[in-house]
């Protein structure tokens, strides 16, 4: 059976915020290994922006906790070439936003410079960063760029949305050997959530079955998988049984799981914070379409955030980000329903 | 402005109900389109423009029709109901530039959001999806339809905008999904009661219901039951089959159909009916077919007219394309209705033999059974052989059981010699 689920969990667990799992993965992974080291802005004194780092610094010191200055070409330039002679950087971005300064250095030399050696010197190296909006940070702080590393042949994009998979796919990502963004949410800094006692990784590259369902498979990227989540509970009320795939990962896509999911349920919703159009929904529409189109009794759905800057105005952000009302209104309407109606 | 009246689609049929308007008051049609979907006691048929122009409706979905009443007119553009505007004045000139009263508009304008920001759900992807040969399916519903022989075109979409989707097919099919039956049948405390399902006969089967009652309580009817040796006919019907253009289909109901007009013009007092004290002798032969609807429960008795003047091949051919008319919802203008006997074949599902219910007016009807592969007495030797029963239901009003036993004798005789059915009728 295709269909991944996360790395079974030991007996012992615990309730962890989804920031300390990730401080924990870090931890745990410079232990193990010590050519290990975080390099971002203001996580070492500071304790990172959103307190992932906190307390790395004195425990590891200045060599493998390295505060940058405001620079992210010459932060993520940095790791590359340290990635390039052994060492294994992983960079924190204050947020994904910031980004877009280090994507020539992300695109150009991180996803392809393995390739074009010829396979002599290779990358080992994450670059974490927190996205998504609701925090009114307007337009430019509010990004759900998914997509833009989605794109990128030669990198391996995650986003994990539970603390137990943040902690196993971070340590997963430390010791992968090639580039991977690693894509927080902001919204699940604060989440709270079983996390498997000891040391355990989460497979990259495998999306998770939520729930199961048999009227509707509804896939989330990030944080709308949470969201996906509480639709279908709440869809039960009006006898709708939906299925849940959070997607997990962006690049590569873990078809498998989908599919299966959709075949047998013949209908799909796939949702993101991000713009729908050209985005990662729109990716996933696509290749649910090629590969059950024979097996659909309706027309895939697309869910996303509304197509503009985003704004600053607290009720206009509410509108503009895609909700859990909005999922299950696309589900009555793939179901063909009327809403409220049961 | 031509009125367009509720059709008379078959002898039985008192009232129509529209099921559905394809199309808006203010629209434009053109002579041939489907303007509505009507359902009589017997299917559903297309309803279509016979002249250009604007269509006015008169009777809105749902609500029944005389035969005969006006449902809608088709006006010139520009042309105002009637009502406003009498037919007298329109002699004159037809004011230039008058619009209606109230046009439907082609397209609706998109109406502004309510939110300053535009909300996020307002994909509007595919509009075309599943639009082919005019007909709305989803992929997964023209999939089913294909592995289960079921033709799209019979069924009508519950989906979304119309869409014919995976339930209707299976339903259909006579098949529920899993789904379904979960929906309908919940566990627990969540739809407590209803042993019973109280169920909505459609018209059909409401005419069905009172026909039949009525025919078993008025018509004091008898039974005479005969066993045909049809070894002939059975091997008669595949030289048929491999190797006469046109027989590739020929059924052993065809034979009976053949063999009955035979016998019915032997007998005409069997093609009568028993009217207001009075019989009624018919000069047609026409022979009902009862047959089970493709979709849902139901009968249908499509008719095979003047089958005394036609040969076996071209009953054949007719036969079955009545039948797919009549299954497909969309019967010509008499394929339901004019039958003067009937035949019921249940052969096919392997009964032995069976009583049917006579059809009135008609003064009989023939319930034919299975070929079964029997040892059978021939020159005083058991030898296998292949029988088949038929029962006749007769009106005691109209013929008796001398009459009755000798019209069977000669079905019975046709059948075991069924080169007589190859003969070509006489004029």
């Amino acid at each position: 059976m295709a269909t991944a689920t996360p790395a079974k969990a030991p007996a012992a667990s615990d309730e962890k915020l989804y920031r300390v799992a990730l401080r924990e993965a870090l931890a745990e992974e410079m232990e193990r290994d010590d050519s290990i080291f975080l390099i971002g802005e203001d996580i070492g004194i500071f304790g990172g922006a959103y307190r992932v780092t906190e307390g790395l610094l004195d425990r590891f010191g200045p060599q493998r906790v390295v505060d940058a200055p405001i620079a992210e070409e010459a932060i993520v330039g940095t790791a590359i070439g340290a990635a390039m002679l052994g060492l294994r950087p992983v960079v924190e971005l204050m947020t994904i936003n910031f980004s877009l300064i280090a994507y020539d250095q992300i695109v150009n030399n991180a996803a392809k410079i393995r390739y074009m050696f010829g396979g002599e010197v290779k990358v080992p190296m994450v670059i974490r960063m927190p996205g998504g909006a609701g925090h009114q940070l307007s337009a430019q702080h509010s990004h759900s760029f998914e997509v833009l590393y989605g794109l990128i042949p030669g990198l391996l994009v995650v986003a994990p949305t539970t603390p137990a998979d943040a902690k196993g796919m971070l340590k997963s990502a430390i010791r992968a050997d090639n580039p991977v963004m690693f894509l927080e949410s902001m919204s699940l800094y604060n989440v709270k959530g079983e996390v498997p006692a000891g040391d355990y990784t989460t497979p990259l590259g495998k999306a998770a079955l939520r729930r199961t369902g048999s009227d509707v498979t509804i896939v989330g990227v990030s944080r709308m998988a949470v969201l996906a989540n509480e639709a279908a509970k709440q869809l039960e009320e009006e006898d709708i049984d939906a299925e849940v795939v959070d997607l997990r990962s962006i690049r590569p896509i873990d078809w498998d799981p989908i599919v299966e999911s959709v075949r047998k349920t013949s209908r799909c919703v796939v949702v993101e914070e991000g713009w729908s159009t050209y985005g990662v929904t729109a990716e996933l529409a696509a290749g649910v379409q090629e590969r059950c189109f024979d097996y659909l009794d309706a027309p895939i759905r697309r869910l996303g955030g509304a197509q503009v800057p985003m704004p600053y105005n607290q009720q206009l952000e509410k509108t503009s980000i895609p909700t859990s009302e909005d999922i299950k209104r696309l589900v009555r309407v793939t179901l063909g329903r009327k809403p409220g109606l049961s | 402005m031509p009125d367009i009246n509720m059709p008379k689609l078959s002898d039985t049929m008192e009232e129509g109900t529209i099921v559905e308007w394809k199309k808006k008051s203010g629209d434009q049609v053109k002579t041939g389109e489907v303007l509505a979907e009507v359902e009589s006691d017997k299917a559903t048929f297309d309803l279509e423009a016979e002249a250009d122009g604007v269509l006015q409706i008169l009777v809105e979905q749902g609500v029944p029709a005389k035969i005969g009443a006006p449902i809608a007119k088709i006006g010139e553009a520009g042309e105002a109901a009637p009502a406003k505007q009498p037919a007298q004045q329109k002699a004159a000139a037809e004011p230039k530039g008058k619009e209606p009263e109230a046009p439907a508009p082609k397209a609706q304008p998109v109406p502004a959001p309510p939110a300053a920001a535009p909300a996020p759900p307002r994909e509007r992807g595919g509009q075309q999806d599943g639009q082919q040969d005019g007909i709305k399916a989803s992929p997964l519903a023209k999939r089913l339809a294909a592995e289960m022989g079921i033709d799209l075109s019979s069924l009508k979409g519950s989906g979304p905008e119309g869409r014919i989707v995976k339930e209707d097919v299976m339903a259909a099919g006579g098949t529920r999904p899993a789904a379904e039956r979960r929906r309908t049948q919940p566990a627990g405390d969540r739809r407590a009661g209803a042993e019973v399902e109280i169920v909505e006969p459609n018209r059909m089967q409401a005419t069905i219901a009172r026909r039949m009652a009525e025919a078993k309580s008025t018509i004091p009817e008898f039974q005479v039951t005969v066993e045909a040796r049809v070894d002939l006919a059975v091997s008669l019907r595949q030289q048929l089959k491999d190797s006469v253009p046109g027989a590739e289909k020929v059924t052993m109901t065809d034979f009976l159909v053949r063999a009955c007009a035979l016998a019915l013009r032997k007998f005409p007092e069997v093609n009568s009916s028993w009217v207001e004290g009075k019989f009624q002798r018919k000069r047609s032969i026409n022979i009902g077919l009862a047959v089970a609807p493709s979709q849902g429960m139901g009968l249908l008795v499509p008719v095979v007219h003047d089958a005394d003047l036609k040969d076996l091949i071209q009953i054949s051919i007719e036969s079955r394309q009545v039948i797919e008319r009549a299954r497909s919802g969309r019967p010509n203008e008499g394929d339901l209705s004019g039958a003067t006997f009937s035949i019921s074949n249940l052969g096919m599902y392997g009964v032995d033999e069976f009583v049917a219910i006579i059809n009135p007016p008609e003064a009989g009807i023939l319930a034919v059974g299975a070929i079964k592969d029997v040892p059978v007495v021939a020159e005083g030797r058991i030898v296998p052989g292949k029988v088949m029963r038929m029962t006749l239901s007769v009106d005691h009003r109209v013929f008796y059981g001398a009459t009755a036993a000798q019209f069977m004798a000669e079905v019975k005789r046709l059948v075991e010699n069924p080169v007589t059915l190859l003969v070509p009728p006489a004029p």
